[in-house]
């Protein structure tokens, strides 16, 4: 069973400190939720545990099977099993979603077997096809170019979709809800609990309560001020949801630099 | 192979002519042929021009002080014996198993392969020494009509002395299904292709037509070069795609113009890889109402290329429509030039003009100028233009990188994007293929820069 | 980027341009290298070798006059300085090449960097 371990981790961008100091585990077939107010740097640890080259680690650890993380660059991250649901994902003008993923797929092969002569066309077709169904996508999604002109529901079940491709061992899924309506929602949500089970460790990062109540979450983690300052199961988010953040600011802030 | 650099000293800056000329003399000229007096009027023109300088404007950004224009000799009759013939994958017909017609021109002389059908038509393509002699009052309509001698000195230089061409006249009303192709092919060193394409595509007619130019590696020099003369009828249409993959030695030059009557519609695909510099002039003239053109280019420059291109739209009548969009990749220290003119001529009320050309730098030590123009004398017209000359952003490669796809191979998938609406614009496959075969291939070539 | 006064020794290959005396102080020569345009400064017996093209656009920026270290493009006021090759004003905001000048039994040369 793979885990991901965080240890006092320390990041700062463009030299300002936003992490002091996370720790947090997630073992695959777990599905952990990171709730936080707008700035306690839920995306910097979604980045950062991707290897976004703009975010500097001062301090800490990560280790995920056997591997020093922090050591790797974000495509080795991504053939290692880890998969991060952008909030905001990326357009790539002029490349189709299917384009896309069987590069993708075949940069998996060959770093496995350098001979590897890539997917043939025939499977990854079919694999497609029913990757998108799982999500009630079209199939002429498949030669638009990724994320160019999406909505914003479009783009969050094109994240998905490339998740339920790419078959990751860890998936951080950094605010999958917003922009979204409860359809979409929905959808979305239905997709990830389709792929979720023993072989996947889910990270969900989100501000709002309302997710969860698709995603069921077996941990809650409250971060602040760049820490994860409070753990428990699903009742802590519902907690969160009756009496907002309040009551862990003054519990917390109170000699903490916010 | 270590060349002693050659080095000049003055005193004074000196104004960027070319410390060397062409040895070219009035006895090459052809002693007959139907394009006879056309070629001695050229050649006088040819005589009475200098060396562009770069206190030119249109040559202020391409300087030919390194031509070794003395060097170059024109091809004689055998000359491609001992030469690098034409690679297969040049010839590789465009749909699948057949296509209406292919010529390949070669130093000193020329192949043509036409279906019989299309002649019983009336559709004329062949080589332009076979059409001087077999229709020499078509040729005579055709040759200096649309790009004239006065236009520049490689102009003159290739519409006296060019030995090779192409000639293709499609009658009225005709439809030509089948795509035609021509590939000139330019190997040897130390000489000079200078070539001559006419394309009259007559009133109601339609055709699609690929023209290519191309050489090997060599290790010396030699230059091309061409006139394009095009002339699309009234309510006719022509898709003309035009690709070079010159080697890295050669030194082209071409002037193409492609005129639209009334209502006639123009679909212009250009697409550059090759050459050590390139300096095109392509125009479209929508002359007749209701005319449209669009000009589609795409070019990536690497190493030491410098590719210089000027369009230019000029719309002369009412109600005609124009729509260009040139794509360029630089690496290495290459260097591009994008100049390109929108005109609009007094009473061609109701057009619409577009410009747009977007670099892409993918080496510090590259650099591309684009440089858009407008001149409009009517005063109900729509026009605008667009240019942007920008790298290779982070969070695209960041994001490819985040699915397990190497840097890399990322920064490739991007730069195919990029080319990739242009590309799907050119109609066949096969030559699709080999143009983004280049492109990867220049992505992948290692320049420690 | 095109500071090549910078590079080590073996990077560049050293050109015989012209006895010292052709180029006293205050003066200029121009000098064209495999098609490289470049400009040399004798500025109170110290070299400077920079390329002679203004980055903005092409402009003779040989022909233009200097003020301290800097050189000005004559076409329209952008400025470089000798030593370096980089742009101190607009319009150009690129730098241009400066190329390492040293003097050998007499002779002034220029060093270009190997391809």
């Amino acid at each position: 069973m793979s885990q991901l371990l965080v240890k006092n981790l320390h990041v700062s961008i463009d030299g300002k400190e936003i992490l002091k100091g996370l720790d947090l585990t997630v073992n695959q077939g777990e599905i952990h939720a990171i709730m936080g107010p707008n700035g306690t740097g839920k995306s910097t640890l979604a980045y950062t545990l991707m290897g976004h080259p703009s975010y500097e680690v001062t301090a800490g650890e990560v280790w995920f099977k056997d591997q020093n993380v922090l050591e790797l660059e974000a495509d080795e991250r991504s053939r290692l099993g880890l998969f991060l649901a952008f909030q905001y994902p990326v357009a790539i003008p002029g490349v189709t979603v299917a384009n896309f993923l069987r590069t993708a797929l075949n940069a998996r092969r060959r770093a496995e077997n350098p001979e590897d002569k890539g997917v043939p066309i025939p499977e990854f077709r079919k694999l497609l096809l029913e990757k998108m169904s799982l999500l009630q996508m079209e199939s002429a999604f498949a030669g638009r170019y990724l994320n160019e002109g999406f909505s914003g529901g479009e783009k969050k079940r094109a994240e998905i979709l490339q998740m339920a491709t790419l078959r990751p061992e860890i998936a951080i899924l950094d605010e999958t809800d917003s922009g979204l309506d409860i359809d979409a929602l929905r959808i979305v949500s239905e997709g990830v609990n389709a792929l979720s089970g023993p072989e996947l460790g889910v990270l969900v990062i989100t501000h709002y309560q309302r997710l969860l109540n698709y995603i069921k979450p077996d941990f809650v983690h409250i971060m602040l001020s760049g820490r994860i300052v409070e753990s428990g199961g699903p009742e802590l988010a519902l907690q969160l949801e009756e009496r907002g953040y309040d009551w862990v600011r003054e519990k917390y802030e109170n000699g903490v630099a916010a | 192979m270590e060349e002693k650099p050659r080095i000049v000293v003055t005193r004074t800056r000196r104004p960027g002519a070319a410390t060397r000329d062409f040895v070219f003399t009035a006895d090459m000229l052809p002693s007959d042929g139907a394009l006879k007096d056309y070629r001695l009027q050229a050649w006088k023109t040819y005589a009475s021009l200098a060396m562009p300088t770069t206190r030119e404007e249109a040559w202020r950004r391409t300087d030919l002080r390194g031509l070794p224009a003395d060097s170059f000799r024109l091809p004689t009759p055998e000359a491609l014996q001992g030469l690098a013939p034409i690679p297969a994958d040049l010839l590789k017909p465009l749909i699948s198993d057949q296509h209406g017609g292919q010529i390949v021109l070669t130093p000193g002389g020329a192949s043509v392969e036409v279906d019989a059908a299309l002649n019983r038509n009336g559709v004329i393509f062949t080589d332009l020494k076979t059409a001087e002699r077999d229709h020499p009052e078509l040729v005579r309509k055709m040759a200096g009509q649309i790009v004239r001698p006065e236009e520049g000195r490689f102009a003159a230089l290739a519409g006296a002395l060019s030995q090779n061409g192409v000639v293709l006249y499609v009658p009225r009303g005709v439809i030509v299904e089948q795509p035609l192709h021509s590939v000139l092919w330019g190997p040897g060193t130390g000489l000079a292709h200078l070539s001559h394409v006419l394309v009259w595509v007559d009133d109601g007619a339609s055709l699609t037509y690929v023209h290519e130019t191309a050489s090997p590696q060599q290790d010396a020099a030699s230059m091309h070069a061409g006139n394009l003369e095009i002339r699309v009828g009234d309510g006719a249409a022509l898709k003309f795609v035009e690709l070079q993959s010159w080697g890295r030695k050669i030194w082209n030059f071409t002037h193409a113009r492609a005129q639209v009557g009334r209502d006639g519609n123009l679909d212009w695909i250009y697409g550059a890889v090759g050459s050590h510099l390139t300096k095109t002039f392509a125009e479209m003239d929508l002359d007749g109402e209701g005319a449209s053109g669009r000009m589609s280019g795409f070019f990536f420059a690497d190493g030491t290329q410098h590719l210089d291109l000027d369009t230019q739209q000029n719309h002369q009548a009412e109600h005609t429509t124009s729509d260009l969009l040139f794509k360029g990749a630089l690496k290495g220290s290459s260097r591009t030039v994008w100049q390109g003119m929108i005109y609009v001529a007094p009473g061609a009320q109701k057009t619409d003009g577009y410009q747009a050309n977007r670099n892409l730098i993918l080496d510090r030590n590259a650099r591309a100028d684009s440089i858009p123009g407008l001149e409009i004398l009517a005063d109900d017209v729509r026009c605008s233009h667009g240019a942007t000359v920008g790298t290779l952003e982070e969070e695209p490669l960041f994001y490819l990188q985040s699915r397990g796809i190497p840097e890399k191979e990322a920064a490739r998938l991007v730069v195919e994007g990029f080319f990739d609406p242009i590309m799907q614009r050119i109609p066949f496959e096969g030559v699709r293929e080999r143009f983004q075969q280049a492109i990867l291939d220049k992505m992948a070539a290692d320049e420690n820069q | 980027m095109f500071n090549y006064t910078i590079y080590a020794e073996e990077k560049v290959a050293y050109v015989q341009i012209a006895p010292v005396d052709a180029i006293p102080s205050g003066e200029r020569l121009f000098v064209e290298i495999d098609g490289q345009s470049i400009v040399i400064f004798n500025l109170a017996g110290e070299y400077f070798a920079i390329g002679d093209l203004c980055t903005h656009d092409d402009g003779p920026l040989g022909d233009g006059e200097l003020e301290g270290y800097e050189a000005i493009c004559p076409r329209h006021g952008a400025r470089f300085d000798l030593r370096s090759g980089a742009v101190l004003s607009l319009p150009a905001t690129r730098d241009i090449p400066a190329y390492p000048v040293r003097v050998r039994e007499g002779v002034v040369e220029i060093g270009i960097p190997n391809k």
